[in-house]
Formats: structure tokens, sequence, C-alpha cells
């Protein structure tokens, strides 16, 4: 489906405290994730709402997500959608209608790419593009 | 599943323009919410299909000046035990338990670092 809702975001100044308060208030299972290439003390915790589940479910409905650190004070929520017909494409649309490309095209290694929107209303939002030779 | 993402928001003060925006970027599908009684603008998106494995969202009017988007996520063990759980661990409960009508409850918490989100319980006799 086109624009699929992929992963989300929850940024943070104290992870610790975050991770702590989704842990008891939604029942989440989260653990730090080491990425290909992420650096080490870049502190980034995985949700994971299913233990069943080892990754992002593309066929089910159950969503991943992540608790991070803050790099910019403005940041709160992300979620990143399935970039119909790839992200260079997608980000020119964003343009094309009016909207701002804040980050663009970087890669998740092995995973895949994404980039960095903000509609008309200010909105955040992320493209992502699945690609597990990303680098 | 506790905690699953179960929907989304993007709120807007220019709704027409937001959907017009987001259905040309994203590829969604979307309608109005039929149920919008006393004004209320509110487009879902329409699932592709049969794909209702997709997590629902909407775009609708802002009602306040510093609303953001929010996710909503399965309340474990109801909203009362969760908005519980909110204040507890140093959260804040923004607004209590709302029906929305035919389809479930919500409820909306701020997280310690200032992030909103959203409770969700279905129930189809809500009202």
């Amino acid at each position: 489906m086109p624009g699929k809702l992929y992963y989300f975001e929850i940024y943070a100044d104290d992870v610790d405290k975050l991770v702590d308060f989704y842990r008891d208030v939604m029942g989440w299972r989260i653990q730090k994730f080491q990425g290909v290439d992420m650096p080490a003390e870049m502190e980034y915790m995985a949700v994971n709402p299913d233990p069943e589940k080892e990754g992002p479910d593309k066929e089910g409905g159950i969503i991943w997500g992540g608790i991070l650190k803050k790099t910019m004070p403005q940041q709160s929520t992300l979620n990143y959608f399935n970039a119909e017909g790839g992200l260079e494409a997608f980000n020119k649309r964003v343009k094309d209608k009016g909207g701002q490309v804040m980050m663009e095209k970087m890669a998740v290694p092995g995973m895949g790419w994404f980039s960095v929107g903000i509609d008309p209303e200010g909105n955040p939002f992320a493209g992502w593009q699945a690609d597990a030779d990303a680098k | 599943m506790p905690g699953e993402l179960v929907h989304f928001d993007i709120v807007a003060d220019d709704v027409a323009k937001t959907v017009d925006f987001y259905k040309a970027v994203m590829g969604w599908e979307m309608e109005q919410y039929p149920g919008a009684e006393g004004g209320m603008e509110y487009w879902l998106i329409k699932p592709a299909g049969d794909d209702m494995s997709a997590v629902g969202g909407g775009i609708g009017k802002k009602q306040m000046p510093e609303q953001t988007n929010v996710n909503y996520y399965n309340a474990m063990g109801g909203l009362e035990a969760f908005n519980q759980r909110v204040k507890d661990k140093g959260g804040k409960v923004m607004m209590e338990k709302m029906p929305v009508p035919g389809w479930g409850w919500f409820s909306v918490g701020i997280d310690p670092e200032g992030n909103p989100f959203a409770g969700w319980v279905d129930d189809k006799d809500a009202k």
C-alpha cells in the first residue's frame, strides 16, 4: 500500500527516563539497538511490541519504533511512511506541493533509505525506502 | 497486542490543503469521516483494496494552536489503568477518556519529555 506507516520514533533528552516510562505505560519490550556503522555513543532504543517478531513487520499490522536522543531541541515524534516510487520522486512531490525537505536521502545501512520532510502546516514526517544493500 | 500502534493523527489549520498535500506525496486515498457532526473536519485514510494490515490514519483540524501530530497505541488493561500508569511514571493526562462513537475510547497524555501520545481501547458500543 502506498504511504503505509512503517515506523515511528520518539525523541528525548533523557532517553533512559523515556524508556522506563514507555515500558511501564505501554507494556513495550525495549532493547538497545546497535546498527551497522552506528556510532557506539548513539543511544538508540528499539521498541518491539511483539517478542515473537524479529523485525519491522512488512505484512502484518505490528509497527516497530524507536526511542532516541534529540539532536535538535524541537524534535518530538516522527513517523516513517513508505515512499511510493522511491525517495527522489517522494521528495520532489514534497517540494512541488509546498512542503520542505529538511533532510535529503540518508542510508540506514543494511535496511534502507530515509529522508525527512515538513508539510505545509509544519508537521514533520519521514519517507522510507527499504533496501538491504543501502550503505 | 499491548502498546501496538493503531492509528496516527495529523493536525492542520487548513485541512483541505493538508489532505491535498498528503494525497499527492503519499499516494493516500482519503475520505471525509461521515460521523463528523458539529462541523469537525476529519479525513480518514482509506486502506488500499483488501490491505487491512495498514495502520489507520487521519487528518483533522487543530482544536488548539499548540496541537501537534499524535500517535494512538493500544492501552493495555484499559484506559483507566493506562492513565494511572501515565501519572505514576511522571507523565500527564491532558485529556481523559473520550468516546469515538461506534469505534472505541481514547485519552491523550504527555510523556516526561513533553511528547504527546494517545491511548486507545476498541469498543463498538462506545458512545
